[in-house]
C-alpha cells in the first residue's frame, strides 16, 4: 500500500513537472494561423542616428552614459556606450549576419556580458530575426508575432494597424526572460526603451535624447 | 609637377606652423615656473564645451555645461546640454546627478574612482607636471604649453593612450583637455569664458 501511494505521488509529481515546463509563456492567449506575409518587416527601425541617455542597473550597481546608434553607409549599424565624459565603454556593430566588437572596456569584456547586451540591442534593432512562426497571438488591442532562432522564441507586440511596436519579449519556451517596453518612435527610433531581464535584476533604461546640432 | 610639390610643401608646412608644439628648450625651469603659476590660481569659473569624436564613425557628439575648480580638490562639472549630469568632486568624495538619481562614492574605497578623480584634478590645477603616475613631456609655441600626458599605471592605461593638457601662457589656466582613448575615440574639453580666482562659495561644491 504504501508503495503504491508512493509510486502515486511520483506519478502526480511528474505530470505536474511535465505540466509546468509546457506552459509557454503565451499560453491563454487566442492563437490564429499567420500570413505568409506580415506587417512587421515594415516595422524594423530606419534611422540615420539617435543619441539616448542610458541608465543602467546591474544587480544594484549603476551605470549611466550615452548610447549612439548609428546606420552606417554601408546599411550596418553600430551602438557605442560612452560616459557622460566621453569615456567609451563598448562598440558594436552589425553587418549582415556578423556581429563585431569594435572595441570593449577590460572590465565589461566577457562573453556573458557581450552575449547580453548583443541580444538586448538585436531585439530593439529587430535584427536577427529567425524564422517566423505559422501563428500569431492576440491579447486585448494587440498582435503579438512570434519568431525562433534555435532555442529562443522572440515575441513583437504590434499595436491592431501594425503601425507601432510596442513591446519586445525575449523567451525560452517556458518563460520570459527579457522584456523590453517601447515608446513612440522620433527619428526613426522609440523615444524611450526600457529593458529588463527576468533572472536578474539588470535593467537598461534609454531616453532618447534632441537632435545633437551644431 | 614641380608646383604640385610646391604647393603641397607649402601646405604641409602651415600645418606645421599651425600646430607648432615644439619641446620647451629647458623642462626644468618650464617645471618650476609652471608650478609657481598655477599656485598663482585658487579659482577657476568657466562655461566647458565637450566634443566627443567617434573617428570610426565619423561622429562628433558635443555637450555643454558649467565648469567650477577651487583649490584644494575640489571641481564642479555641471552638463546642461543635451542631458542633465553633475559630478562633484571634493576631495575624496564624489557626488553624481543625473535626472533620475543621485549617488555618492568615496574616491578612496574605490581604486578606478580614485585615479580617474585625480586625472581629472591633476589636469585641471595644473599638478599633473609633479606626478610619477605619467610619462609627461611639455612643448610649447608662441600662445601655450602643452603637457602630454601617457599614463603608466595599468588602470589608466585601460583607458586612455594619451592625455594633451593645453595651458595659456598669459594667465597659466588650462584652455582645454584631450582625451585620447584606447579604443581610438578622442575627447576635447575646451574652457570659454573663463574667471580666474573669482569668489566661488563652498556650497558649489557640497558633495554630501
Amino acid at each position: 500500500m504504501q508503495i503504491s501511494v508512493m509510486r502515486f505521488l511520483l506519478l502526480i509529481s511528474v505530470f505536474l513537472c511535465l505540466n509546468w515546463s509546457c506552459k509557454g509563456p503565451f499560453d491563454g492567449f487566442t492563437k490564429i494561423k499567420r500570413d505568409e506575409a506580415d506587417c512587421l518587416a515594415d516595422l524594423k527601425p530606419v534611422f540615420s542616428k539617435v543619441l539616448y541617455h542610458a541608465d543602467i542597473d546591474v544587480i544594484g550597481k549603476q551605470l549611466t552614459g550615452l548610447l549612439f546608434f548609428k546606420t552606417m553607409p554601408d546599411s550596418s549599424k553600430r551602438v557605442v556606450f560612452y560616459n557622460e565624459m566621453g569615456l567609451t565603454f563598448f562598440d558594436f556593430e552589425w553587418n549582415q549576419d556578423r556581429f563585431i566588437v569594435h572595441y570593449c572596456m577590460d572590465k565589461l569584456n566577457r562573453n556573458s556580458v557581450i552575449k547580453t547586451l548583443r541580444k538586448d540591442f538585436e531585439l530593439v534593432l529587430m535584427e536577427g530575426w529567425g524564422s517566423a512562426e505559422p501563428y500569431l497571438y492576440n491579447e486585448k488591442q494587440q498582435w503579438i508575432y512570434p519568431y525562433r532562432n534555435g532555442k529562443e522564441y522572440r515575441y513583437y507586440y504590434a499595436d491592431s494597424t501594425c503601425t507601432e511596436i510596442s513591446r519586445l519579449v525575449s523567451a525560452s519556451k517556458s518563460k520570459k526572460i527579457v522584456e523590453i517596453e517601447l515608446e513612440k518612435r522620433i527619428n526613426g527610433m522609440p523615444a524611450h526603451i526600457l529593458i529588463e531581464h527576468r533572472a536578474v535584476h539588470f535593467v537598461i533604461d534609454l531616453k532618447q535624447l534632441p537632435d545633437n546640432k551644431e | 609637377m614641380k608646383y604640385g610639390f610646391f604647393v603641397c610643401f607649402l601646405f604641409c608646412s602651415f600645418w606645421g606652423i599651425a600646430q607648432d608644439f615644439k619641446p620647451v628648450k629647458d623642462p626644468v625651469l618650464f617645471r618650476k615656473q609652471f608650478a609657481e603659476s598655477s599656485d598663482q590660481i585658487k579659482s577657476v569659473k568657466s562655461d566647458f564645451v565637450q566634443e566627443k569624436n567617434m573617428s570610426m564613425l565619423s561622429e562628433k557628439i558635443t555637450s555643454k555645461g558649467k565648469f567650477y575648480f577651487k583649490k584644494e580638490k575640489m571641481v564642479r562639472l555641471e552638463y546642461t546640454q543635451p542631458y542633465n549630469y553633475l559630478m562633484i568632486i571634493n576631495g575624496d568624495n564624489i557626488l553624481i546627478k543625473d535626472d533620475k538619481k543621485t549617488s555618492k562614492v568615496s574616491a578612496s574605497s574605490n581604486k578606478m574612482f580614485k585615479q580617474i578623480n585625480e586625472i581629472i584634478v591633476d589636469c585641471l590645477q595644473g599638478t599633473a607636471i609633479g606626478k610619477k603616475d605619467y610619462d609627461i613631456t611639455p612643448f610649447e609655441n608662441s600662445t601655450q604649453f602643452m603637457l602630454e600626458l601617457v599614463p603608466k599605471s595599468k588602470g589608466l592605461k585601460e583607458f586612455f593612450k594619451k592625455i594633451r593638457i593645453y595651458v595659456d601662457k598669459k594667465d597659466g589656466s588650462v584652455s582645454s583637455l584631450e582625451m585620447n582613448e584606447v579604443s581610438g575615440d578622442t575627447t576635447l574639453m575646451r574652457f570659454l569664458k573663463k574667471e580666474l580666482n573669482a569668489n566661488i562659495g563652498n556650497e558649489v561644491f557640497a558633495a554630501h
